[in-house]
């Protein structure tokens, strides 16, 4: 037995030897512009980075940076007090949404053409025959179709929905909007394409929802253009890529949270301006659209950032049990920062195995991607290698932080959240709760109060019409705001914040970043971008 | 050199739970003449009464409740995994009293479907208790970064050596079942003549629930130590029994040993071939497949698997 061990171990080291060097198994963009023969590195250092869509500019996140370090952290603007003071500022800024489009016109006309802020237009003449603007409005109830991971690596994010189904249930209690109560149907697509696909052709077909949302970019993009060739609203969809700010292309689809390309260009400005020069930056990446969005955009800032001497890259299957032999390929080049782009169980694995391999005690600072902000999904479980990672946040309150446990909103939020069945422990049912039900509730009303009622159309000028609203989840100075074709990115700022493990909370480093409105327009052409 | 022996390092972890299942699996094969691949959604179950049996009753994990009764719960993390090897030890033998009495009886792709429908029937109990969320399970072995040996600037990490500690005396332990126990001795006649053994008075059927009872808690250990360096989650065992079975094909279906050494290889080949050849990691289950044909090719009984005779 002895012998035949040792025998298999040489013939594996020896194999293995002769296999390549230890620079063949990933990629490096610095060494990929290097090779680029039409931009040689040099040239491509002293260009300004253009504007790719999707994120504001690299110099205006660095200056928006730069003035947000110099706020105070818990400088606290007025905001209301008591919940009767929100629901007050909350009706004020939908009427104001109302008036807007009172006075400005917006609505179906009876040419078939919506026309609604800022040049958005839609032309339903070029909707499906037979296409019903109160298609999914059945006998006083809103059908609303979801598709999310509720199985799988990703499953975690399904806990969205529970969340979310927790506060129509509440709403329905409440009354309803309009007149209508809410009936949510999810599927489980288990975060692969093709059961997206196969879940949404059965609500177009059979349960005809009057609104869709999906959760992941491999999904969304999976079903986008049904969705708009259906002329059906996918509204606030849960994922971050800069695909969905394109309301001309895809006027029916909306996104939600701060653009994976903003939030790389914010890993960027800050390494630039908390790191020594000529750092190494290492990138774990979830293999599929959503880690390639981090991906991409931050290769583009690092081509172009003469502070980073490279940026080394090693992909992972969304699907792997354990990141053991990426992060150590990933350890072996020394990195100076470390950023984890992925999201669900790989949250928790990269935590660990940057621990383990000793990439957290060797670099001068560790990032993890703001899906993984969670502090109950994924630090707790992460344990004490979690203490000290960075995170740009994209602004959102964790309604499992201790820093929030006095939060008007939040603690309302998580005592509603269980009393109507959720569990206010698990951080991703308060998300779907506390930050994305309060906006669906804000979308709804104010479509009611448009001509027409709730409808299709009306629901798509309630969300690109969305001007100011004043998130309770959302930390101080971060703004909800949608304009036609002009802003088609909700959430626009950000915190970067530092975890501390001892307190369980997300520590803000310095202030708010505001990037409101900064982000052009991003028509993706796959392969190619912006 | 560095980076060459961290991977071999960072196999040899993966290798010991591949090599736990696989050894469970060829266990079952011994004992029935067919393939159990419900064998890791059984260990799973066990891995989730760990966790539930480790876990404050206040905790939302189903199962505290019904451990809070017993004295001195939650307890500690390796007591809940020995408790829990036992328990999905048991969970087998019931499973096989109850469901799977002529398993050895049906045709081989009677018992590959019935094995199949037992394993969806499993996975779905266990998600609908515990859903699908990864949870942390715990460590049942220092795992902080300064918990490691150094091998030549690489790490070999406390988990790895306590993993191979424990598999291998579990295996000890098994070894000594079959080679110092009548019944041990009774398995492995029934083992190499079915037939014959049942003419002298062995009962196959309860040598069988034994073996599966076997299988059973293997997989279960396998199943915390896999948990206990990621997280617990009810797609762990079904990614794990691919690569297990990958394991003791290669090693060979009658050989302990060869499971064993087969999860060694396979572990190497999915951690070093995609490593140095550039592959993307959804590729690493490719490698690890490409080595089982290649041996299945020029030795299709596995490396330590007996050939097979036929009497004319």
């Amino acid at each position: 037995m002895k012998k035949n061990f040792a025998a298999l171990a040489v013939v594996a080291m020896v194999a293995a030897a002769c296999g390549g060097d230890d620079a063949s198994d990933t990629s490096s963009a610095s060494e990929a512009a290097a090779e680029d023969a039409d931009a040689p590195a040099e040239e491509a250092a002293d260009e300004p980075a253009e504007d790719t869509g999707g994120a504001a500019s690299e110099e205006e996140t660095a200056d928006a940076l730069a003035e947000a370090s110099e706020e105070d952290a818990d400088a606290v603007a007025e905001l209301p007090t008591t919940l009767e003071g929100w629901q007050e500022l909350w009706a004020s800024e939908r009427a104001a949404v109302v008036a807007a489009a009172e006075a400005e016109g917006w609505g179906l006309g009876d040419d078939g053409i919506l026309v609604g802020p800022a040049g958005f237009t839609i032309d339903t003449n070029e909707c499906p025959e037979g296409w019903n603007n109160d298609e999914g409005l059945d006998d006083g109830v809103i059908g609303i179709g979801i598709t999310t991971a509720a199985s799988g690596s990703l499953a975690a994010y399904g806990n969205i929905y529970a969340g979310l189904g927790a506060y129509f249930d509440m709403l329905n209690d409440q009354g309803g909007i309009g007149g209508y109560t809410f009936e949510v149907e999810v599927k489980d697509d288990e975060y692969v394409a093709t059961k997206t696909i196969e879940a949404w052709s059965e609500f177009f077909q059979s349960t005809k929802p009057l609104v869709g949302h999906t959760l992941g970019s491999p999904n969304t993009f999976s079903v986008q253009p049904e969705f708009n060739a259906q002329c059906v609203p996918q509204v606030m969809v849960a994922t971050g890529h800069q695909a969905w700010g394109d309301p001309v292309n895809h006027p029916w689809t909306t996104g939600y949270q701060l653009s994976y390309a903003s939030e790389a260009l914010l890993w960027g400005a800050w390494i630039e301006a908390n790191t020594d020069p000529g750092v190494v930056v290492a990138g774990l990446v979830m293999d599929n659209d959503f880690g390639l969005a981090y991906e991409q955009a931050f290769k583009d800032f690092a081509d172009n950032s003469d502070h980073i001497s490279s940026f080394e890259i090693v992909r992972h299957d969304p699907a792997s049990a354990t990141l053991t032999n990426e992060v150590t390929t990933l350890a072996a080049k020394n990195p100076d920062v470390f950023i984890s782009m992925t999201a669900g169980n790989p949250c928790v694995l990269a935590i660990q195995e940057a621990g383990r391999s000793g990439i957290i005690e060797n670099a001068q600072a560790v990032f993890t991607p703001s899906v993984c902000k969670s502090i109950a999904s994924y630090m707790d479980p992460a344990g004490e290698d979690a203490d000290g990672w960075y995170i740009v946040g994209g602004g959102i309150k964790d309604t499992t932080d201790a820093g929030f446990a006095d939060d008007l909103w939040i603690a309302y939020a998580n005592e509603k959240l269980d009393e109507y069945g959720g569990d206010s422990s698990i951080s991703l049912q308060g998300e779907g709760f506390a930050n994305r039900g309060i906006v669906w509730e804000q979308v709804f009303r104010i479509a009611a109060e448009l001509e027409g009622g709730i409808n299709r159309t009306n629901i798509m000028l309630a969300q690109r019409g969305l001007l100011n609203f004043t998130h309770p989840a959302l930390l101080d100075g971060i703004k909800m705001n949608l304009n036609g074709n002009e802003d088609a990115y909700f959430i626009e700022g950000s915190d970067i914040s530092k975890y501390d493990l001892a307190n369980r909370t997300w520590v803000k480093q310095g202030g708010t970043i505001d990037l409101s409105g900064l982000s052009p327009n991003c028509a993706w052409v796959p392969g190619e971008g912006c | 050199m560095t980076l060459l022996i961290q991977r071999v390092l960072d196999g040899l972890f993966n290798g010991s739970i591949y090599a736990a299942l696989a050894v469970a699996i060829a266990i079952s094969h011994r004992a029935t003449g067919r393939v159990n691949l419900a064998q890791g959604e059984i260990g799973l179950f066990g891995g989730y009464v760990a966790l539930a049996m480790a876990s404050p009753a206040t905790s939302y994990v189903v199962g505290t409740a019904l451990f809070a009764n017993l004295p001195g719960h939650p307890f500690h993390l390796w007591m809940a995994t020995l408790l829990a090897v036992f328990v999905a030890g048991m969970l087998a033998v019931a499973l096989q009293w109850g469901l799977m009495r002529d398993f050895d009886e049906s045709t081989p792709q009677r018992a590959l479907n019935r094995s199949i429908a037992l394993l969806i029937c499993v996975s779905a109990v266990i998600t609908s208790q515990w859903g699908t969320r990864g949870r942390m399970f715990g460590e049942l072995f220092p795992s902080g970064s300064s918990d490691f040996v150094s091998v030549f600037g690489a790490r070999l990490r406390y988990t790895t050596i306590g993993a191979w500690v424990v598999v291998l005396i579990a295996c000890g332990f098994v070894t000594l079942f079959l080679s110092k126990t009548k019944a041990g001795l009774s398995f492995r006649a029934l083992t190499d003549n079915r037939a014959s053994s049942v003419l002298v008075g062995i009962q196959p059927k309860k040598l069988m629930a034994i073996g599966w009872g076997i299988s059973g808690a293997l997989a279960a250990l396998a199943a915390s130590l896999a948990a206990s360096m990621s997280l617990l989650d009810s797609s762990l065992m079904f990614r794990t029994l691919i690569y297990s079975l990958a394991a003791v094909t290669l090693g060979g279906f009658d050989s302990l040993r060869g499971a064993v050494i087969g999860g060694i290889i396979v572990a190497q080949a999915q951690t070093l071939i995609p490593g140095y050849l550039g592959l993307p990691t959804e590729m690493s289950i490719v490698a690890a497949l490409i080595v089982l044909i290649a041996v299945l090719v020029f030795r299709p009984w596995g490396l330590f698997g007996q050939r097979p005779v036929e009497r004319v």
